[in-house]
Protein backbone atom coordinates (compact mmCIF):
# COMPACT_ATOMS: atom_id res chain seq x y z
CA UNK A 1 0.00 0.00 0.00
CA UNK A 2 1.12 3.55 -0.68
CA UNK A 3 1.92 5.87 2.14
CA UNK A 4 1.11 9.41 1.08
CA UNK A 5 -0.47 11.29 3.94
CA UNK A 6 -2.05 14.74 3.72
CA UNK A 7 -2.16 16.72 6.94
CA UNK A 8 -5.05 19.05 6.30
CA UNK A 9 -4.53 22.01 8.62
CA UNK A 10 -4.33 25.77 8.79
CA UNK A 11 -0.60 25.62 9.53
CA UNK A 12 2.27 23.39 10.61
CA UNK A 13 2.79 23.67 14.35
CA UNK A 14 4.95 21.56 16.65
CA UNK A 15 2.61 18.54 16.37
CA UNK A 16 2.36 18.58 12.57
CA UNK A 17 6.12 19.03 12.22
CA UNK A 18 6.65 15.95 14.40
CA UNK A 19 4.24 13.96 12.25
CA UNK A 20 6.02 15.06 9.07
CA UNK A 21 9.48 14.28 10.50
CA UNK A 22 8.54 10.85 11.93
CA UNK A 23 6.62 9.74 8.82
CA UNK A 24 9.49 8.11 6.92
CA UNK A 25 10.19 5.75 9.88
CA UNK A 26 6.77 4.26 9.17
CA UNK A 27 7.03 4.34 5.39
CA UNK A 28 4.89 7.46 5.23
CA UNK A 29 5.40 10.56 3.15
CA UNK A 30 3.58 13.25 5.09
CA UNK A 31 2.74 16.63 3.59
CA UNK A 32 0.91 19.71 4.79
CA UNK A 33 -2.15 20.71 2.78
CA UNK A 34 -3.66 24.14 3.38
CA UNK A 35 -7.18 23.65 4.76
CA UNK A 36 -8.44 26.93 3.35
CA UNK A 37 -7.57 26.33 -0.28
CA UNK A 38 -9.02 22.88 -1.08
CA UNK A 39 -12.35 23.92 -2.55
CA UNK A 40 -13.69 20.38 -2.10
CA UNK A 41 -17.07 19.21 -3.37
CA UNK A 42 -16.39 17.71 -6.78
CA UNK A 43 -16.05 13.97 -6.06
CA UNK A 44 -13.43 13.63 -8.76
CA UNK A 45 -11.44 16.73 -7.85
CA UNK A 46 -7.67 16.47 -7.83
CA UNK A 47 -7.05 18.31 -4.57
CA UNK A 48 -6.62 15.19 -2.43
CA UNK A 49 -6.53 12.46 -5.09
CA UNK A 50 -2.81 11.77 -4.81
CA UNK A 51 -3.07 10.95 -1.09
CA UNK A 52 -3.74 7.56 0.46
CA UNK A 53 -5.08 9.00 3.69
CA UNK A 54 -6.04 12.40 5.08
CA UNK A 55 -5.27 13.46 8.64
CA UNK A 56 -7.58 16.29 9.68
CA UNK A 57 -5.60 18.64 11.92
CA UNK A 58 -7.48 21.90 11.39
CA UNK A 59 -7.59 23.79 14.63
CA UNK A 60 -10.89 25.24 13.45
CA UNK A 61 -13.80 23.08 14.52
CA UNK A 62 -15.93 24.60 11.80
CA UNK A 63 -13.56 23.36 9.10
CA UNK A 64 -12.68 19.90 10.44
CA UNK A 65 -16.04 18.17 10.11
CA UNK A 66 -16.89 19.82 6.78
CA UNK A 67 -13.58 18.86 5.19
CA UNK A 68 -13.75 15.32 6.56
CA UNK A 69 -17.23 14.75 5.06
CA UNK A 70 -16.11 15.84 1.61
CA UNK A 71 -12.84 13.92 1.69
CA UNK A 72 -14.84 10.81 2.60
CA UNK A 73 -17.31 11.54 -0.19
CA UNK A 74 -14.33 11.54 -2.56
CA UNK A 75 -13.51 8.03 -1.22
CA UNK A 76 -10.31 8.96 0.59
CA UNK A 77 -9.81 7.43 4.07
CA UNK A 78 -9.94 10.16 6.70
CA UNK A 79 -8.71 10.30 10.30
CA UNK A 80 -10.67 11.08 12.34
CA UNK A 81 -13.81 10.16 10.46
CA UNK A 82 -16.40 12.83 9.70
CA UNK A 83 -18.87 11.13 12.04
CA UNK A 84 -16.40 11.24 14.93
CA UNK A 85 -15.43 14.86 14.29
CA UNK A 86 -19.08 15.87 14.15
CA UNK A 87 -19.72 14.08 17.45
CA UNK A 88 -16.77 15.79 19.17
CA UNK A 89 -17.09 19.34 17.82
CA UNK A 90 -20.36 19.92 19.66
CA UNK A 91 -19.85 19.62 23.42
CA UNK A 92 -23.52 18.95 24.02
CA UNK A 93 -23.93 16.29 21.31
CA UNK A 94 -20.93 14.41 22.65
CA UNK A 95 -22.19 14.47 26.21
CA UNK A 96 -25.58 13.17 25.14
CA UNK A 97 -23.97 10.36 23.16
CA UNK A 98 -21.72 9.35 26.06
CA UNK A 99 -24.35 9.68 28.75
CA UNK A 100 -26.79 7.54 26.80
CA UNK A 101 -24.11 4.86 26.61
CA UNK A 102 -23.60 4.97 30.37
CA UNK A 103 -20.27 6.82 30.24
CA UNK A 104 -20.11 9.32 33.12
CA UNK A 105 -20.13 13.01 32.10
CA UNK A 106 -20.62 16.13 34.25
CA UNK A 107 -24.19 17.08 35.07
CA UNK A 108 -25.18 20.09 32.95
CA UNK A 109 -28.01 22.33 31.83
CA UNK A 110 -28.46 23.76 28.36
CA UNK A 111 -28.85 27.52 28.62
CA UNK A 112 -30.33 29.37 25.65
CA UNK A 113 -31.91 32.28 27.47
CA UNK A 114 -32.05 34.19 30.74
CA UNK A 115 -34.94 31.96 31.79
CA UNK A 116 -32.85 28.83 31.29
CA UNK A 117 -29.97 30.47 33.12
CA UNK A 118 -32.14 31.30 36.16
CA UNK A 119 -33.46 27.75 36.28
CA UNK A 120 -29.98 26.26 35.95
CA UNK A 121 -28.74 28.38 38.86
CA UNK A 122 -31.67 27.23 40.95
CA UNK A 123 -31.12 23.56 40.13
CA UNK A 124 -27.35 23.30 40.47
CA UNK A 125 -25.31 24.38 43.50
CA UNK A 126 -22.51 26.99 43.25
CA UNK A 127 -19.67 27.11 42.30
CA UNK A 128 -20.70 26.62 38.67
CA UNK A 129 -19.06 26.84 35.28
CA UNK A 130 -20.65 28.62 32.32
CA UNK A 131 -19.20 27.69 28.93
CA UNK A 132 -20.11 28.13 25.28
CA UNK A 133 -21.23 24.98 23.46
CA UNK A 134 -19.32 26.02 20.37
CA UNK A 135 -16.02 27.08 21.82
CA UNK A 136 -12.43 26.15 22.22
CA UNK A 137 -9.11 27.02 23.82
CA UNK A 138 -10.91 27.60 27.10
CA UNK A 139 -12.31 30.92 25.82
CA UNK A 140 -15.27 32.34 27.75
CA UNK A 141 -15.26 29.35 30.12
CA UNK A 142 -16.35 31.19 33.26
CA UNK A 143 -16.22 30.19 36.91
CA UNK A 144 -19.30 31.46 38.74
CA UNK A 145 -18.80 31.52 42.49
CA UNK A 146 -21.96 33.37 43.47
CA UNK A 147 -25.35 34.47 42.09
CA UNK A 148 -24.43 38.18 42.04
CA UNK A 149 -21.63 37.80 39.52
CA UNK A 150 -23.54 35.14 37.62
CA UNK A 151 -26.39 37.43 36.65
CA UNK A 152 -24.08 40.20 35.48
CA UNK A 153 -21.99 37.75 33.48
CA UNK A 154 -25.13 36.64 31.70
CA UNK A 155 -25.72 40.26 30.60
CA UNK A 156 -22.62 39.88 28.46
CA UNK A 157 -23.85 36.60 27.00
CA UNK A 158 -27.11 38.31 26.01
CA UNK A 159 -25.11 41.01 24.25
CA UNK A 160 -23.34 38.53 21.98
CA UNK A 161 -24.28 38.81 18.35
CA UNK A 162 -25.47 35.37 17.35
CA UNK A 163 -27.68 32.71 18.85
CA UNK A 164 -24.98 30.07 18.38
CA UNK A 165 -22.56 32.14 20.47
CA UNK A 166 -25.19 32.43 23.18
CA UNK A 167 -25.81 28.68 23.46
CA UNK A 168 -24.12 27.69 26.71
CA UNK A 169 -23.81 24.95 29.25
CA UNK A 170 -23.98 25.52 32.97
CA UNK A 171 -22.39 22.74 34.98
CA UNK A 172 -20.95 22.10 38.44
CA UNK A 173 -17.37 23.24 39.00
CA UNK A 174 -15.36 20.06 39.41
CA UNK A 175 -12.18 21.01 41.18
CA UNK A 176 -10.67 17.56 41.67
CA UNK A 177 -8.11 17.98 38.92
CA UNK A 178 -8.09 17.04 35.27
CA UNK A 179 -6.33 14.36 33.31
CA UNK A 180 -5.65 14.54 29.59
CA UNK A 181 -5.42 11.14 27.86
CA UNK A 182 -4.07 10.81 24.38
CA UNK A 183 -5.61 7.90 22.52
CA UNK A 184 -4.22 6.52 19.28
CA UNK A 185 -6.20 3.71 17.69
CA UNK A 186 -7.96 2.19 20.67
CA UNK A 187 -5.11 2.56 23.18
CA UNK A 188 -4.05 5.28 25.58
CA UNK A 189 -0.52 6.23 24.54
CA UNK A 190 0.10 9.06 26.99
CA UNK A 191 -1.51 10.75 29.97
CA UNK A 192 -0.76 13.89 31.95
CA UNK A 193 -2.34 15.73 34.84
CA UNK A 194 -3.14 19.36 34.07
CA UNK A 195 -3.19 21.86 36.89
CA UNK A 196 -3.76 25.58 36.84
CA UNK A 197 -0.46 27.46 36.79
CA UNK A 198 -1.79 29.85 39.42
CA UNK A 199 -2.62 32.74 37.11
CA UNK A 200 -5.89 31.38 35.73
CA UNK A 201 -8.31 28.89 37.28
CA UNK A 202 -8.57 27.02 33.97
CA UNK A 203 -5.91 24.48 33.11
CA UNK A 204 -6.25 23.65 29.42
CA UNK A 205 -2.97 23.61 27.48
CA UNK A 206 -3.94 26.59 25.33
CA UNK A 207 -4.19 28.85 28.38
CA UNK A 208 -0.94 27.66 29.89
CA UNK A 209 -0.85 25.27 32.77
CA UNK A 210 1.31 23.06 34.89
CA UNK A 211 1.56 19.43 33.77
CA UNK A 212 2.67 16.42 35.72
CA UNK A 213 2.98 12.71 35.21
CA UNK A 214 -0.07 10.66 36.16
CA UNK A 215 -0.30 6.90 36.60
CA UNK A 216 -2.59 5.25 34.09
CA UNK A 217 -4.71 3.40 36.62
CA UNK A 218 -7.68 1.08 36.10
CA UNK A 219 -10.39 3.76 36.50
CA UNK A 220 -8.74 5.91 33.79
CA UNK A 221 -8.37 2.97 31.44
CA UNK A 222 -11.96 1.90 32.03
CA UNK A 223 -13.56 5.25 31.21
CA UNK A 224 -11.30 5.87 28.20
CA UNK A 225 -12.11 2.40 26.86
CA UNK A 226 -15.79 3.20 27.23
CA UNK A 227 -15.36 6.41 25.19
CA UNK A 228 -13.42 4.57 22.47
CA UNK A 229 -16.12 1.89 22.44
CA UNK A 230 -18.62 4.59 21.47
CA UNK A 231 -16.49 6.54 18.99
CA UNK A 232 -14.46 3.71 17.47
CA UNK A 233 -10.70 3.83 16.97
CA UNK A 234 -9.14 7.20 16.21
CA UNK A 235 -6.85 9.92 17.49
CA UNK A 236 -8.31 11.64 20.52
CA UNK A 237 -7.46 13.97 23.35
CA UNK A 238 -9.84 12.92 26.11
CA UNK A 239 -10.23 15.33 29.03
CA UNK A 240 -11.30 13.75 32.30
CA UNK A 241 -12.26 15.47 35.55
CA UNK A 242 -11.80 13.67 38.82
CA UNK A 243 -14.78 13.73 41.19
CA UNK A 244 -15.65 12.04 44.47
CA UNK A 245 -17.45 9.35 42.46
CA UNK A 246 -14.65 8.72 39.99
CA UNK A 247 -13.82 10.22 36.62
CA UNK A 248 -16.18 11.98 34.23
CA UNK A 249 -15.50 12.91 30.60
CA UNK A 250 -15.38 16.68 30.08
CA UNK A 251 -14.70 16.61 26.37
CA UNK A 252 -12.98 14.81 23.53
CA UNK A 253 -10.75 16.75 21.15
CA UNK A 254 -10.66 15.29 17.66
CA UNK A 255 -7.51 17.09 16.49
CA UNK A 256 -5.68 17.11 19.79
CA UNK A 257 -2.62 19.15 20.56
CA UNK A 258 -0.12 16.77 22.13
CA UNK A 259 2.97 18.80 22.83
CA UNK A 260 2.29 19.16 26.56
CA UNK A 261 1.31 15.51 27.05
CA UNK A 262 4.23 14.23 24.97
CA UNK A 263 6.84 16.33 26.76
CA UNK A 264 5.42 15.58 30.21
CA UNK A 265 5.15 11.83 29.67
CA UNK A 266 8.23 11.45 27.45
CA UNK A 267 6.12 9.45 24.98
CA UNK A 268 6.76 9.78 21.24
CA UNK A 269 3.13 10.46 20.32
CA UNK A 270 3.95 11.29 16.69
CA UNK A 271 5.45 7.83 16.15
CA UNK A 272 2.41 6.20 17.74
CA UNK A 273 0.24 8.11 15.25
CA UNK A 274 2.58 7.09 12.41
CA UNK A 275 2.21 3.42 13.35
CA UNK A 276 -1.55 3.77 13.55
CA UNK A 277 -1.80 5.47 10.15
CA UNK A 278 0.31 2.65 8.71
CA UNK A 279 -2.07 0.13 10.25
CA UNK A 280 -5.11 1.90 8.80
CA UNK A 281 -3.48 1.93 5.36
CA UNK A 282 -2.83 -1.82 5.58
CA UNK B 1 26.43 25.93 7.88
CA UNK B 2 22.71 25.66 7.31
CA UNK B 3 21.28 27.25 4.23
CA UNK B 4 19.33 30.38 5.20
CA UNK B 5 16.05 31.22 3.52
CA UNK B 6 15.10 34.74 2.53
CA UNK B 7 11.80 36.55 2.14
CA UNK B 8 9.98 39.75 2.95
CA UNK B 9 7.06 40.44 5.24
CA UNK B 10 4.00 40.89 3.00
CA UNK B 11 2.64 43.49 5.41
CA UNK B 12 5.57 45.77 6.28
CA UNK B 13 8.04 44.63 3.59
CA UNK B 14 10.83 44.05 6.12
CA UNK B 15 13.44 41.69 4.61
CA UNK B 16 13.61 38.42 6.56
CA UNK B 17 16.18 35.68 6.75
CA UNK B 18 15.46 32.39 8.53
CA UNK B 19 16.99 28.97 9.13
CA UNK B 20 15.29 26.24 7.05
CA UNK B 21 11.50 26.15 7.37
CA UNK B 22 8.97 23.95 5.64
CA UNK B 23 5.67 24.79 3.98
CA UNK B 24 2.97 25.56 6.49
CA UNK B 25 5.28 26.61 9.32
CA UNK B 26 4.82 30.02 10.87
CA UNK B 27 7.04 32.75 12.26
CA UNK B 28 6.40 36.23 13.53
CA UNK B 29 7.70 39.22 11.66
CA UNK B 30 10.36 40.85 13.90
CA UNK B 31 9.23 44.28 12.74
CA UNK B 32 5.41 44.31 12.72
CA UNK B 33 4.96 41.15 14.83
CA UNK B 34 2.29 39.67 12.57
CA UNK B 35 2.23 35.88 12.20
CA UNK B 36 3.50 34.77 8.80
CA UNK B 37 2.98 31.35 7.26
CA UNK B 38 5.37 29.85 4.71
CA UNK B 39 3.11 28.99 1.78
CA UNK B 40 5.94 28.04 -0.54
CA UNK B 41 9.71 27.85 -0.73
CA UNK B 42 11.04 28.65 -4.23
CA UNK B 43 14.82 28.41 -4.75
CA UNK B 44 15.61 29.53 -1.22
CA UNK B 45 12.97 32.27 -1.27
CA UNK B 46 10.01 32.22 1.08
CA UNK B 47 6.50 33.00 -0.09
CA UNK B 48 4.82 34.31 3.05
CA UNK B 49 1.22 34.95 3.99
CA UNK B 50 -0.16 36.79 7.00
CA UNK B 51 -2.34 34.46 9.13
CA UNK B 52 -4.36 34.95 12.28
CA UNK B 53 -2.64 34.14 15.56
CA UNK B 54 -5.86 32.58 16.75
CA UNK B 55 -9.34 32.28 15.30
CA UNK B 56 -12.55 32.32 17.28
CA UNK B 57 -13.49 28.74 16.46
CA UNK B 58 -10.26 27.09 17.46
CA UNK B 59 -10.05 24.24 19.90
CA UNK B 60 -7.59 21.53 20.70
N1 LIG C 1 -16.94 21.89 35.06
C1 LIG C 1 -15.69 22.30 35.23
N2 LIG C 1 -15.09 22.21 36.45
C2 LIG C 1 -13.82 22.62 36.63
N3 LIG C 1 -13.05 23.15 35.67
C3 LIG C 1 -13.58 23.26 34.43
C4 LIG C 1 -14.93 22.84 34.15
N4 LIG C 1 -15.16 23.07 32.84
C5 LIG C 1 -14.03 23.60 32.33
N5 LIG C 1 -13.06 23.71 33.27
C6 LIG C 1 -11.70 24.24 33.10
O1 LIG C 1 -11.66 25.09 31.98
C7 LIG C 1 -10.82 24.55 30.96
C8 LIG C 1 -11.42 24.77 29.59
O2 LIG C 1 -12.69 24.13 29.54
P1 LIG C 1 -13.12 23.19 28.34
O3 LIG C 1 -12.04 22.21 28.09
O4 LIG C 1 -14.47 22.67 28.64
O5 LIG C 1 -13.21 24.28 27.19
P2 LIG C 1 -12.58 24.33 25.75
O6 LIG C 1 -12.81 25.72 25.30
O7 LIG C 1 -13.10 23.22 24.94
O8 LIG C 1 -11.01 24.14 25.99
P3 LIG C 1 -10.01 23.24 25.15
O9 LIG C 1 -10.62 23.02 23.82
O10 LIG C 1 -8.75 24.05 25.10
O11 LIG C 1 -9.86 21.99 25.97
C9 LIG C 1 -10.68 23.08 31.32
O12 LIG C 1 -9.47 22.55 30.86
C10 LIG C 1 -10.73 23.13 32.84
O13 LIG C 1 -9.49 23.52 33.37
ZN1 LIG D 1 6.14 42.70 9.10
Amino acid sequence: MGGKVAIVADRVSWEERQLIDRGPEHGLEVEWVNDEALCLGDEDADALKSYDVVLIRSRSYTRGGLLASLAEAARIPVLNTAAVIQACENKLALRVLLRRAGVPVPDFRLVLSRQDFRKALAELPFPLVLKPIFGGMGKRVTLLRDPDTANSVYDYVEDLGHAFEQACLVEPFLGGGSVRCLVVGREIVATARFESNGTDWRNNAAIGSHHSVVERDAPITRIVDAVVEQLGGGIYGIDLFRTGDGYVVNEVNHAPGFRAVATTSGVDVASAIGRYVREVLG
Amino acid sequence: MTQMLAGACPECETPLSTPPMIQGETMSCPECLLTLRVDEVQDGTLVLQVVEVQLRDWGQ
